[in-house]
């Protein structure tokens, strides 16, 4: 009958071919057949989603409204991770008074019952759902497990651990998340960003700037990026320190876009010098928001810089200032002896409407 | 050597190349498999904790266009509607014939601007740039025609204001949402240079307003074959090599870059026939030379739709200009062949193109030859010959009903079920008779490049207005 599998006559190299032959088409068709499958299960999936969208919507829609008794149906087995991802998606587009009724009824309808399960899980996209749950209902009976992610070698569990820390309780995850914050590079500059603003400025004030301080040029400047989520004092001085002391051309840079104006720039003229030319770029965008009329001698002198980032960024900064009016900038324009510094001179005027 | 050493040695030869493409492409399908999981089972985490949305790295759109005045309204209208928080569209008028220039200049009340232009990478004259009061994000160059998209892209990059660029052509429908998938990689490790995204046929799909609204096959053949050689090249034949950094390709339909290391490898070859692929051998290039880390990768999501060619005639002119820019590419960057310091791309990926992609034509028109050669003189061993045969159809359709899997499994872009019924039905008659003539058009290109022919540019007649109003055949 499996004759087939062995034709008469056939030996050696061919035989091999034949077998491989015969394996892969019926991987071929086992193939098909899964991909039917996987056909057929997404139709019945999206009918089934459809129908548990239509009903969970108006229940969390009702509840953010603030309406009263709000009861959720019984959320069967299959219908886990759709409620999860629904839920979610509500508690992340509102807070306040919506935001605890949406926790009051996740309470009634036992998500987080759920969601400590979810985090169990094998699988990633389930730990991640139980993760970011549990941040949303500011639920701490799996903080020890959180906390543990943090050091998840996967990326997106570890940065989601953090931002539910930061959700749950964010007096407490300070300490856990700020000692990682320069262990984990690899949290992307959004997820990372989110997680600061929900520890809140005043907590991450003093860490990150212990952070700061105990760190070496590259993470400094990587760090500097975030500074913007302190308060404007803090920073001020935060900048303030590194233009005076530091030498990194990253962490200058990174200084220098802090720069607001309130305080003196030290070192202003070496900065407007320096070698490396996203250092002079980021000095003609501070001169700009310093908007001190002794710096247009500095402004202008970029304006003929060989790069042309720094023109730009120069000539841009001149335009801002507001005590050079249209006349002022035409004479100025007029009288660049560098062709390059008037075309520039120009094409800023122009942008602003001035030309 | 007697003729049946030389029938003996070529069955051999043969054999070797069979089996080693077979292996390759299978190796290429497990990597992808297991990539595209990894890739899925974050994706739309990513996607919901984007929310913080001002890191996101603003985008220069570089869009050339030449001759474009039946579509490029509607096709610079789609791309100013992109979601994504901050980019610009550049496009570059490359001395048009028609009145691609002045149709743009009343459709947006475009004004001529006295922009400080520097040309950091060669390009052609440019006549001037125009801004629009209306929409501050849009500017057009307008330069002399350079003969090539290179040129054309060039002069864009040189007016680009953002760090990362994406190149696209004036006929490409995106996403719109392709931005913020193509930008992840760059968030996600910052030694990204290059991001490429998958790139389907929009033959047969219904597109409105420069936007695709629903997604269909096309009712022609030659079309339809494209749709499932696509599959194929991009979600597992792009999506094998990412992972192992030696992805060779980013379609020219749509290519984001990190505009300094774009502009420090020189910015596109004019004198190149694929200038895409030569670009991307030449970032590995710069990039192993200066010893900095890098990573040239791929996202899988469809963010990229573009007009196949449905005439004979076209598709045999792209196939053949594909294989010449191909061979030319390589030997532009030849130094990377078994470089010392290469790693996958000197020791892996090029080779695999050397022998399989640049080479495997004529072996496969030998093979071809030898079987008919061997059947006319009666050496044919009809019961082997045929078991052969049978694998060479067999694997042929396992690699793309994998494929097929692939799409199902992640995106399931096709709706209907008879579609996706029809691309089974494809991937396995594209084997008698397709398949053999792209090897034939790639053997053309092969001669074409070995001789050293000149390139001339043809004119690729559009099947589908996919940037107009109405549904694309």
């Amino acid at each position: 009958m499996l004759d087939f599998l062995s034709p008469a006559g056939i030996e050696g190299l061919a035989l091999t071919a034949w077998h491989t032959t015969l394996v892969a088409g019926l991987t071929t068709v086992v193939l098909f057949i899964y991909t039917l499958g996987l056909r057929a299960a997404t139709v019945i999936e999206r009918r089934r989603s459809s129908d548990i969208e239509a009903r969970w919507r108006d229940v969390l829609s009702r509840a953010a409204m603030g309406e009263p008794n709000v009861v959720p149906p019984r959320i069967r087995r299959y219908e886990r991770t759709l409620v999860l991802e629904l839920w979610n998606a509500f508690r992340n587009l509102v807070e306040g008074p919506a935001a605890e009724s949406l926790i009051q009824l996740a309470e009634f309808a036992g998500i987080e019952r759920i969601a400590t399960r979810k985090l169990d899980r094998h699988r990633l996209t389930s730990k991640l759902l139980g993760a970011q749950t549990l941040g949303f209902l500011h639920s701490n009976a799996r903080w020890g497990d959180l906390v543990k992610l943090l050091d998840d070698e996967n990326t997106a569990l570890s940065a989601t651990a953090a931002a539910a820390l930061a959700r749950i309780d964010p007096d407490n995850a300070i300490k856990p998340v700020m000692s990682r914050l320069t262990q984990r590079r690899d949290w992307p500059r959004n997820n990372l960003s989110k997680t600061l603003a929900l520890l809140g400025s005043e907590r991450i004030r003093e860490p990150f700037a212990h952070v700061l301080s105990d760190s070496d040029d590259d993470t400094q400047a990587w760090l500097l990026d975030f500074a913007p989520l302190l308060a404007p004092d803090v920073y001020d001085d935060i900048a303030t320190e590194r233009l005076r002391e530091s030498t990194d051309p990253r962490v200058l840079a990174g200084a220098l876009k802090l720069v607001t104006g309130r305080l003196d720039v030290p070192r202003l003229p070496w900065l407007v010098a320096h070698d490396v030319p996203f250092v002079r770029i980021q000095a003609a965008g501070a001169l700009g928001r310093i908007g001190a009329p002794e710096h247009v001698p500095l402004l202008t002198r970029l304006l003929a810089d060989e790069e042309w980032w720094v023109r730009y960024r120069a000539a841009q900064a001149l335009v801002t200032l507001p005590f050079l009016g249209p006349n002022a900038l035409r004479r100025l324009r007029d009288t660049q002896e560098d062709p390059y510094a008037g075309d520039m001179l120009a094409h800023a005027m122009a942008e602003a409407d001035l030309a | 050597m007697t003729l049946q050493d030389v029938v003996i040695t070529g069955q051999w030869v043969f054999f070797a190349y069979f089996v080693g493409i077979n292996l390759g492409y299978l190796t290429q399908n497990v990597i992808a498999i297991s990539g595209m999981r990894r890739y899925l089972q974050t994706a739309d985490y990513n996607e919901a904790e984007g929310a913080f949305a001002s890191l996101d790295l603003p985008i220069s759109i570089v869009m050339p266009a030449y001759n474009e005045s039946a579509s490029i309204i509607t096709a610079c209208k789609a791309m100013l509607q992109l979601e994504y928080p901050e980019f610009e569209v550049v496009v570059v008028n490359d001395g048009s014939k028609d009145n691609t220039l002045d149709l743009l200049i009343d459709a947006f009340d475009l004004q001529r601007f006295p922009e400080a232009y520097r040309a950091r990478v060669p390009c052609k004259p440019v006549n001037g740039v125009y801004e629009s009061p209306r929409v501050p994000n849009l500017r057009v160059v307008d330069k002399v025609n350079g003969g090539s998209k290179a040129d054309a892209s060039n002069a864009g990059i040189n007016v680009c204001r953002y760090p990362i660029v994406c190149v696209v052509d004036a006929d490409s429908v995106l996403q719109p949402d392709s931005l913020r998938r193509v930008i992840r990689p760059f968030l996600e490790d910052r030694n990204t240079v290059a991001v490429g995204g998958t790139v389907r046929i929009a033959n047969g799909c219904t597109i409105r307003h420069g936007f695709l609204e629903k997604v269909g096959l096309p009712t022609n053949l030659l079309a339809l074959f494209q749709v499932v050689e696509y599959l194929r090249a991009f979600l597992f034949g792009r999506l094998g090599w990412s992972p192992i950094n030696g992805l060779l390709i980013i379609s020219g339909a749509f290519g984001v870059f990190h505009k300094e290391t774009l502009i420090e490898a020189g910015g596109y070859n004019p004198d190149a026939v694929g200038e895409d692929m030569e670009l991307v051998l030449r970032l590995h290039r710069l990039m192993k030379s200066k010893r900095r880390p890098y990573r040239i990768t791929f996202v899988p999501d469809p963010v990229c739709w573009t007009d196949a060619p449905t005439k004979y005639g076209d598709l045999k002119g792209q196939r053949v200009r594909w294989q010449h820019g191909l061979g030319q590419a390589l030997m532009l960057n030849r130094s990377l062949i078994f470089n010392p310091r290469g790693g996958a791309v000197s020791w892996l990926a090029i080779p695999f193109y050397l022998v399989f992609e640049l080479f495997g034509p004529i072996i496969e028109i030998a093979g071809f030859l030898f079987l008919v050669i061997c059947a006319w003189n009666g050496w044919l061993a009809w019961p082997e010959a045929s078991i052969f045969l049978a694998l060479a159809i067999g694997l042929g359709v396992l690699l793309s009903t994998s494929a097929i899997m692939l799409e199902e499994l992640s995106f399931h872009m096709y709706p209907r079920t008879r579609d996706l019924l029809l691309l089974y039905f494809i991937a396995i008659i594209e084997n008698f008779g397709f398949r053999q003539l792209t090897a034939l058009w790639r053997f053309q290109g092969l001669v074409r490049w070995l001789s050293g022919r000149k390139h001339t540019w043809q004119t690729i007649t559009r099947s589908a207005d996919i940037a107009g109003e109405e549904p694309g055949n």
